[in-house]
């Protein structure tokens, strides 16, 4: 479904990408794993259009989208999903969502469908739904983001850092909430630190260091060695 | 918008509608000049309250639509009411400008930029004397030629801060403000769903400024003088007090700021510029206090009213203390 071939990238003279390749499928929740500074919300970014690309291709059904913009993107059925408390805390909590919608923000009917889809989804939201976002709690404000994100019907969300900052219980409501996108048959591409929770919800695990894949397996044959992994990476 | 803040307006207008009736010339020329404030300070809240683009540019803005349109009604006989709308027009093309070679900067960089901007224009204001005539001033014809009665002046400023309040208020609570707003709360956040950041900071930019110039205009006509006074930063820092204690992002605050802060200066005047001082210590007040200004008091105040929860256990007082 999407598809990173030899990419390099990064800020200004600084490259963080070195020739990065890999492949997210269709339908699987794809895990980018690595120690700090290996490059893996640069890639989302660089997906995402936020960061420029300066060699190398990145393809989404077939078609090249490298150094697209995000609307571009987010017409095409992209998401991303922010790693740090990204939503608009002055605006209410229906107007978060109003402008997940921002892509077809004059087609009111839908708008009201995505609404009524995510107040049945969610119900916290609908019970706060006029309340600014700024006054949830850490948990509601990530359901938030995660419904915000899907208002657009994204095929594809890109995910950064689900779990930061959130406590262990809300981390795994969060997770069980994009194993049921996954399940409605969203293909997700994740970075994520809490590997050991986060592997559990996973197909497919790329290991990144110094900005290239180092090695990659179905999540099945990982999580069994997952100490060696991350010992691995201490060597960096 | 929030019942108080209608009930307040509508309450101002109606004072307005009917207060030559009882005023005189000089508390009429008061409230013209309010008028001239509220819709500057009006446009500057949309966009740094608004969009979060702090410019101090706005003033100078203000003057460019002054002297275009004093300029040009004055060497081509045109009438003051299109005059105006061209120097409005001369206004927002230089905000284009600024809006674009600034569209990636924040915050310091911003003001910075704009307070540059800003001191550019007031030194050829005033070195261009042949066609300005320097810090003497440029005298312009009268919006209504020689009349001297101050009502048409009145209502025409009552008009046009009709218009301009109204233009925002259409603007802000349309998906456009919406988009605006989030702009100014998360720019990385508003540009993951899709939004043209720079393109709707630009356009912020360019309406504000014309709405300056529209204001600026009015006033050269009003005065039938215009001068580089305008673009001190003196009389920019007075208009951002305006917003900021009347209320910086809210949609009243910039009316309760005009309005209130031009009559305490009018009626502190004879202290000369400690009118400024004034500004100074309200502004410091009300940040420490109400960083949402008086209107931002006011919303408190009508929230805690309306709750059912506080109004049934009889807990209104205790929560606004």
């Amino acid at each position: 479904m999407l598809s990173v071939k030899d990419v390099d990238s990064g800020y200004g003279n600084i490259q963080i990408l070195n020739g990065l390749s890999l492949e997210a499928r269709k339908n699987q929740l794809t895990l980018l794993i690595g120690p700090n500074g290996a490059g893996k919300s640069t890639l989302l970014k660089t997906i995402y259009g936020f960061v420029k690309t300066t060699n190398g291709t990145i393809t989404y059904d077939g078609e090249e989208i490298s150094s697209a913009a995000s609307h571009t993107l987010v017409n095409r059925g992209i998401g991303f999903l922010l790693q740090r408390v990204s939503v608009f805390p002055e605006l209410t909590v229906e107007e978060n969502l109003k402008m997940g919608a921002w892509s077809f923000k004059r087609d009111k009917n839908r708008i009201k469908d995505r609404l009524d889809y995510m107040y049945d989804k969610f119900e916290i939201l609908k019970t706060k739904r006029h309340e600014q976002a700024g006054l949830l709690s850490g948990g509601q404000k990530r359901i938030l983001e995660v419904s915000r994100t899907l208002m657009s019907s994204p095929r594809m969300i890109l995910v950064d850092e689900p779990s930061a900052g959130l406590s262990p219980k809300i981390a795994k409501e969060v997770y069980q909430v994009l194993h049921d996108l996954k399940d409605e048959g969203i293909t997700m591409l994740m970075v994520d630190q809490n590997i050991r929770e986060s592997i559990r919800y996973s197909d497919h695990v790329y290991v990144l260091e110094q900005g290239r894949v180092s090695s990659e397996s179905p999540a099945a044959d990982i999580k069994d060695n997952l100490k060696e992994v991350v010992e691995s990476w201490l060597k960096f | 918008m929030e019942q108080l803040e209608k009930r307040i307006l509508l309450a101002l207008f109606l004072i307005a509608l009917i207060l030559p009736l009882f005023m005189d010339d000089y508390v009429l020329h008061i409230i013209i000049l309010s008028c001239f404030f509220i819709m500057v300070a009006s446009s500057w809240n949309l966009l740094a309250g608004y969009s979060g683009q702090v410019s101090f540019a706005h003033m100078a803005l203000c003057a460019i639509g002054a002297y275009s349109s004093g300029l040009i009604s004055t060497h081509l006989n045109l009438h003051p009411f299109l005059t105006i709308i061209i120097g409005a027009l001369a206004a927002s093309f230089l905000g284009l400008i600024i809006g674009v070679l600034t569209l990636r900067m924040k915050g310091s960089y911003l003001a910075l930029t704009t307070i540059a901007f800003s001191e550019i224009i007031r030194l050829v204001l005033n070195l261009e004397y042949k066609v300005t005539n320097g810090s003497v001033g440029l005298s312009v014809p009268g919006l209504f030629g020689d009349v001297s009665s101050k009502i048409p002046y009145y209502y025409t400023a009552l008009g046009l801060v009709c218009l301009v309040v109204f233009s925002i208020y259409k603007l802000v609570y349309s998906n456009f403000g919406l988009t605006v707003r989030s702009i100014r709360e998360d720019e990385t956040a508003a540009a993951a769903m899709g939004v043209k950041v720079v393109k709707h900071k630009v356009i912020v930019f360019v309406i504000s400024s014309f709405m300056a110039g529209i204001a600026g205009g009015f006033l050269a006509h009003y005065n039938m003088l215009v001068s580089p006074e305008l673009t001190t930063i003196t009389q920019m820092g007075m208009v951002i007090a305006m917003a900021v204690i009347g209320g910086l992002g809210t949609f009243i605050g910039p009316i309760i700021g005009g309005l209130s802060l031009e009559l305490i200066s009018e009626y502190v005047k004879e202290f000369g510029n400690y009118h400024l001082m004034i500004y100074g210590l309200l502004l410091i007040l009300v940040l420490r206090f109400s960083p949402r200004g008086i209107a931002g008091l006011l919303k408190k105040k009508s929230r805690v009213q309306n709750n059912p929860i506080i109004k049934s256990k009889g807990l209104e007082n205790e929560v606004q203390k």
